[in-house]
């Protein structure tokens, strides 16, 4: 039984992405995924801003390990790069149905390097994002357990 | 006396208390080192140390003992034919391998079957002729390693077991594809020669280099990037996932065949001639592939939302595909050492938008291999 989070979150900000992976946990704690090792950076590109948090998926745990304004500083092995608006429908499609579906799953949205494009530090780093995309779509599934996301 | 003879004498001794116990005495292993479980547990990362850890280039014995056990001198000769570590080894392997254990899944249980919804006729074809072309290959990948497993020294059990967790996966994959093409009302579609000719060259290859580079690298780098096109394309939530687990699992056997073939060519990069050569004939196949209707059809009928829309839109997001998995490929080429943006024989109208640094039109791949067409 996850704990939901139901206050307002501004996004792209720290609260959402703690608030993120604490939900996350809880929803994944029965382990029945299996486990995950990856550092992951997500950027997001406004009208004036760039701004980068990284996440770790560590085993069985997911950590924030914060905002970065050089995703190499915190060993990112791979980071997803988009706009703004994309995160935001993203999230609404999820809140919406619980869970990302038809072209708002991440996969979907990676799949042709637009909206979002995986950028891994070489090949196999990219490779090594879809060796979780089950738990990455979890992750981010999780947001259904937030409050309204705005920006 | 041999070994395998009944020892009469030992029964009455040991009857007596009389125990041998040289077994005991005579322990050469880790004895008193306790590793510390890492986060996940256990791992074989955790217990790589001493003796067992030191995994030899060149093993002197052909036998299953373990490395770092006490091994009698008279074991027999198990008739290994892979007996070069640089063959099959990769760094990742040990990661891998726990990898796959932790996250293996069950077609029967985890796909949510009863959620599938009646589709369009033409989409239902189209989803059933692609689940019977991944259900066709994936156990390729399954008889391959199979076919190698008993042939590699024991010493490189990492590398066996990797393998093991594969050949697990891609009867899973098999499957699962064959409940979907049989679940909705579809059925399975049409299996065409020139598929066949692309998984016998795998089969038939003379060397496990030869069939890990054609399997692992060209073949499954292709079919993950089919995979992730299959979840982005998928008609429902159902497909989606399905195309969610495979493509986590053959990102495994990607990320080893890449790193296998880095570790491989750092090792002896003489030999990288003869993986080009493998990978020359193998793409040839991979441009006929690109050019079956049953391969690029079904595809271009679940972009577009139906037949009719596919003649406007459906090529368009065959070509997005293809660029995608030609241009991954060749980054997993540079990534092994291998690179082969200069020697691709792709015809240019495959080629469109991939950083390809060779522009000359290559026809004679398409000439040459007019398989079961």
């Amino acid at each position: 039984m996850v704990t939901e989070i139901k206050t307002q979150f501004k996004f792209p900000s720290e609260e959402f992405f703690r608030a993120l992976v604490k939900v996350t946990n809880e929803a994944l704690s029965d382990k029945s995924l299996g486990f995950a090792v990856l550092k992951m950076g997500f950027e997001v590109i406004g009208l004036d801003f760039v701004k980068r948090y990284v996440i770790n998926f560590d085993g069985y745990e997911v950590n924030y390990e914060g905002e970065t304004d050089d995703f190499d500083i915190l060993q990112t092995e791979a980071y997803v790069t988009g706009q703004l608006s994309v995160y935001l429908d993203m999230f609404k499609n999820i809140q919406e149905n619980s869970k990302a579906t038809g072209p708002n799953t991440f996969n979907a949205l990676t799949m042709a390097g637009f909206p979002l494009n995986i950028q891994g530090k070489d090949q196999v780093a990219t490779d090594k994002v879809f060796r979780f995309a089950e738990t990455i779509q979890q992750f981010l599934d999780s947001a259904a357990f937030l409050g309204e996301i705005i920006s | 006396m041999t070994d395998t003879a009944i020892n009469l004498d030992y029964i009455e001794r040991a009857k007596k208390g009389e125990f041998d116990l040289g077994w005991l005495k005579d322990n050469k292993s880790e004895w008193g080192t306790k590793p510390k479980p890492s986060k996940i547990g256990l791992t074989l990362r955790d217990i790589s140390y001493g003796s067992y850890g030191e995994v030899p280039d060149n093993p002197k014995l052909r036998t299953m003992a373990p490395r770092g056990s006490d091994i009698d001198p008279n074991v027999p000769d198990m008739g290994y034919t892979v007996n070069r570590k640089m063959e099959v080894w990769s760094d990742n392997l040990l990661d891998l391998y726990e990898e796959a254990v932790s996250r293996q899944w069950s077609a029967t249980r985890d796909i949510p079957w009863t959620e599938l919804p009646e589709l369009p006729k033409d989409i239902e074809h189209s989803i059933c002729q692609l689940a019977t072309l991944l259900s066709e290959v994936e156990m390729v990948a399954a008889d391959f390693p199979a076919k190698w497993l008993w042939r590699i020294n024991h010493d490189f059990v990492e590398a066996k077991m990797f393998l093991c967790t594969q050949v697990m996966d891609e009867a899973r994959h098999t499957e699962v594809f064959r409940k979907r093409a049989l679940a909705n009302g579809g059925g399975l579609g049409k299996a065409k020669a020139v598929v066949e000719q692309f998984l016998k060259l795998i089969l038939d290859a003379q060397s496990y280099d030869e069939g890990s580079a054609l399997m692992h690298l060209l073949g499954e780098g292709i079919v993950l990037s089919i995979f992730r096109a299959g979840e982005f394309l998928a008609p429902s939530d159902v497909e989606k996932k399905i195309f969610r687990l495979c493509m986590q699992d053959e990102a495994r056997h990607v990320a080893y065949g890449t790193m296998h073939l880095k570790y491989r060519l750092e090792r002896d990069p003489s030999i990288a001639e003869d993986f080009h050569a493998y990978l020359d004939r193998g793409e040839e196949l991979m441009t006929v592939l690109f050019t079956t209707p049953e391969v690029v059809e079904p595809m271009a009928i679940l972009a577009a939302g139906g037949v009719k829309q596919a003649e406007e839109i459906g090529v368009f997001a065959a070509d997005i595909l293809r660029e995608r998995i030609v241009e991954e490929y060749l980054a997993r080429c540079d990534k092994a050492g291998l690179p082969r943006r200069d020697r691709i024989n792709l015809p240019d109208a495959l080629l469109n938008n991939t950083e390809v640094n060779n522009t000359e039109v290559n026809n004679t791949a398409v000439n040459n291999s007019q398989v079961g067409n």
